[in-house]
């Protein structure tokens, strides 16, 4: 029996949500924290007060995306810790606040212990939360799935064939688990068809490659710009589920 | 006041045991060295939190006891093995430390090789066993 005392609190605060949507990509480098912060400012600024986290312990990056320095800012203290107030409607939550950007090896049971231990102590208030979580079936995905088995997770896959073999693993498994998915965001992809032809299902959105989006990280609003109406139907998707 | 929440996850899992229907004399919290709890503070809250259980749930924990665990290292690439007393984790870390303590790896190494790549062998954070 698992008697980890952080456990109950734990499934307390995540039931307190409406809705958890882990965003998991099969594969690394498939654009998983670019579509986790656009939707989650996509949302936020639809009015919806969303959290973001960013569960990628050993490699947080979300913080760049958004703008913010890691290295400055320390999430405030009041009966645990509470999340960064990036706009008026987005909270966010990363190990880089403590982390400060430097290198974090973990061993499995001890990325599990921070997730554990973040999720334990920080005091959300929003609707939503989305979860920026490491490529693959990582350890960081199976246990919030463990916790939370009413997760929706938003696949994220490239159209190419390694990706989308990757991928029908990852809608397999969570199948077999009789844990449910949101649907797939096709990115970089200049044909979606693919999806469909190898998934037996069409792509939620479908994001082209966007040349030079470099530029644009750490930018909120030319990253919303740049795939905010991409994201539209999963908006569209998450409003109805709430 | 970080330690409130630590403190209401303890007191979350004593509930969670009782409604299931497990007798719950006494707790015994074990506090990490590594997380630096405020013992102080801890103890406060947690008395609050189980009175506050006492009172509106009817939940009768009779007592709970605070100890204490020395933190210990051990490098997974030199075999080296180590305590906090011996080689302290810098001042200006200890703050991150004390909120997630796997950051220590982040911002301490083997004193030996230098490796970042060590276990916690003991002391890590708050553990609870219920007696
Ligand atoms: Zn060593």
């Amino acid at each position: 029996m698992d008697l980890d005392f952080r456990v109950p609190l734990i499934r307390e605060r995540l039931e307190s949500f409406r809705l958890v949507v882990p965003v998991a990509s099969p594969k690394g480098g498939v654009g998983k924290t670019t579509v986790a912060s656009a939707l989650s400012l996509l949302l936020a600024r639809e009015g919806i007060p969303t959290g973001l986290l960013d569960a990628d312990f050993t490699n947080p990056t979300t913080h760049v995306m958004l703008g913010l320095d890691a290295e400055s800012i320390t999430p405030e203290e009041e009966k645990g810790v509470l999340p960064v107030r990036v706009e008026d409607k987005l909270e966010f939550m990363s190990p880089a606040f403590y982390s400060k950007d430097k290198p974090l090896p973990l061993r499995g049971h001890e990325t599990v212990d921070a997730l554990r231990e973040l999720l334990a102590v920080t005091r959300w208030s929003s609707r939503i939360l989305i979860v920026d979580s490491p490529p693959g079936l990582s350890d960081t995905l199976l246990e919030l799935l463990r916790l939370h088995r009413d997760s929706r997770v938003l696949i994220i896959s490239t159209c190419d064939e390694m990706s989308l073999l990757s991928t029908k693993r990852m809608i397999d498994f969570l199948a077999q688990e009789g844990l449910r998915s949101i649907g797939i965001v096709a990115n970089m992809c200049n044909e979606c068809s693919k999806i469909q032809g190898r998934l037996n299902t069409s792509a939620l959105a479908c994001l082209p490659l966007i040349e030079g989006f470099q530029r644009l990280e750490g930018n909120r609003d030319k990253v919303l710009e740049a795939l905010g109406t991409g994201l539209e139907a999963v908006k569209y998707r998450i409003i109805s589920l709430l | 006041m970080h330690e409130w929440a630590l403190a209401e996850a303890v007191a979350r899992t004593v509930e969670e045991l009782v409604v299931k229907g497990r007798d719950v004399r006494e707790v015994e919290v074990v506090l990490g060295e590594l997380q630096a709890v405020d013992e102080g503070v801890f103890e406060l809250a947690l008395k609050e939190l189980f009175e506050e259980m006492r009172r509106e749930k009817g939940i009768d924990v009779q007592g709970f006891k605070i100890t204490r665990e020395k933190a210990a290292f051990k490098c997974q690439v030199c075999g080296h093995t180590w305590t906090l007393e011996e080689w302290p984790v810098k001042e200006e870390f200890r703050e991150a430390v004390h909120f997630v303590p796997e950051v220590v790896h982040s911002h301490y190494s083997c004193p030996r090789c230098g490796s970042r790549d060590f276990e916690i062998t003991a002391g890590r954070g708050v553990k609870v066993r219920v007696i």
